[in-house]
């Protein structure tokens, strides 16, 4: 009879174990991959940013001989641009 | 270059033609890129044509592959777009396979890998790019300009900001093809790098080797990661056309 008892015990302790293991293994999972994916958006996001303004004032200034005023300009612009999917992309991270 | 040197990281990235060819001044060559493209698109029918074959409803492993895929890219369509996304599940779908495969296959020793060369990311992202716009017209009407003039800010503030919001629409296609291509290309130039160490250093050749092993496991959660970042941004941008207000 104790025996029983005892393995009863241990049965239950083996599925509050489990389940313990399993709630911790869900966490991670779902956790782990979210940041690291975000992370790598915010470096692209800011550089492709740039270079598309900075193409944007260089066709400008060559087709209107004008350089370097454009491409400062629109590097600036693009800069802005980057700054704010940065940020926009940190507001989404900040709701979940 | 290659000929000097037998450790040749980027090696594994050079197109070489395996058919040569010429339409119309145009060169069309079939091309080891254009194998593995193929290789992909096999590996993603094998998948679903085995997979589906034998429709139990206790599944075998490749019915539960495919149905775990399925359910996967459904629920982050509805979840990111909605219900009215469901019209655009094929070519998402699709997409998913079809990078989800390039990059797995290019991570198998002596293959190609499609997704490190940026002209064919970037043909990707610029479709998905042009058509996101066509389909934010189509649905808003000229509405769809709202997206550059977010509502609450001041008239005169109108000029400093619509040229922002045009560059940020118009960096979405290089970000979301840099970043594959990149991930792609530098995780594969890191990996035959290590490799190289192991010839190099001989018997202490076990220290780059045991690091190669971990790094090779970094990729393979890489490459299933980029296929779903790429995926699931396009998911967003496509949000973005049909409801342009949020």
């Amino acid at each position: 009879m104790p025996s029983i008892l005892k393995m009863n015990n241990d049965a239950n302790s083996l599925e509050n174990r489990i389940k313990k293991a399993k709630e911790g293994q869900s966490i991670k999972e779902a956790k782990a991959p979210k940041p690291f994916g975000k992370i790598m958006k915010v470096v692209v996001e800011i550089v492709a940013a740039m270079a598309v303004g900075l193409g944007i004032g260089l066709l400008i200034d060559n087709y209107f001989n004008t350089r370097p005023i454009f491409t400062l300009i629109f590097f600036l612009l693009g800069s802005a641009a980057g700054i704010l999917n940065v940020f926009r992309v940190a507001k989404s991270l900040q709701n979940n | 270059m290659a000929a000097d040197n037998p450790i040749d990281p980027i090696h594994q990235f050079e197109i070489s033609k395996i058919a040569d060819i010429q339409l119309g001044g145009i060169d069309i060559s079939f091309t080891n890129s254009s194998l593995f493209m193929v290789f992909a698109l096999a590996a993603t029918m094998a998948l679903f044509v085995i997979g589906l074959s034998k429709k139990s409803i206790i599944p075998n492993r490749m019915q539960m592959l495919s149905e775990l895929s399925y359910n996967f890219i459904a629920n982050m369509l509805r979840d990111q777009v909605g219900d009215q996304g469901r019209a655009y599940f094929p070519f998402i779908f699709s997409l998913f396979m079809f990078i989800f495969f390039c990059n797995f296959i290019g991570l198998i020793p002596y293959t190609f890998t499609v997704t490190s060369h940026l002209i064919v990311t970037f043909a990707f992202a610029g479709l998905i790019f042009i058509a996101v716009t066509i389909i934010g017209f189509v649905k808003n009407g000229l509405g769809y300009l709202r997206i550059f003039y977010p509502s609450g800010i001041p008239i005169f503030l109108a000029p400093l900001i619509v040229p922002i919001e045009i560059i940020s629409y118009l960096s979405k296609p290089i970000s979301l093809s840099v970043r594959l291509c990149a991930n792609m290309l530098a995780g594969h130039s890191i990996l035959k790098i290590f490799a190289g160490f192991i010839v190099m250093l001989g018997f202490l050749g076990f220290a780059p080797l045991v690091f190669l092993v971990v790094l090779y496991a970094l990729e393979t959660l890489i490459a299933a990661l980029q296929a779903y970042i790429f995926t699931i941004l396009t998911c967003i941008y496509l949000n973005d056309a049909l409801h342009p207000d949020h």
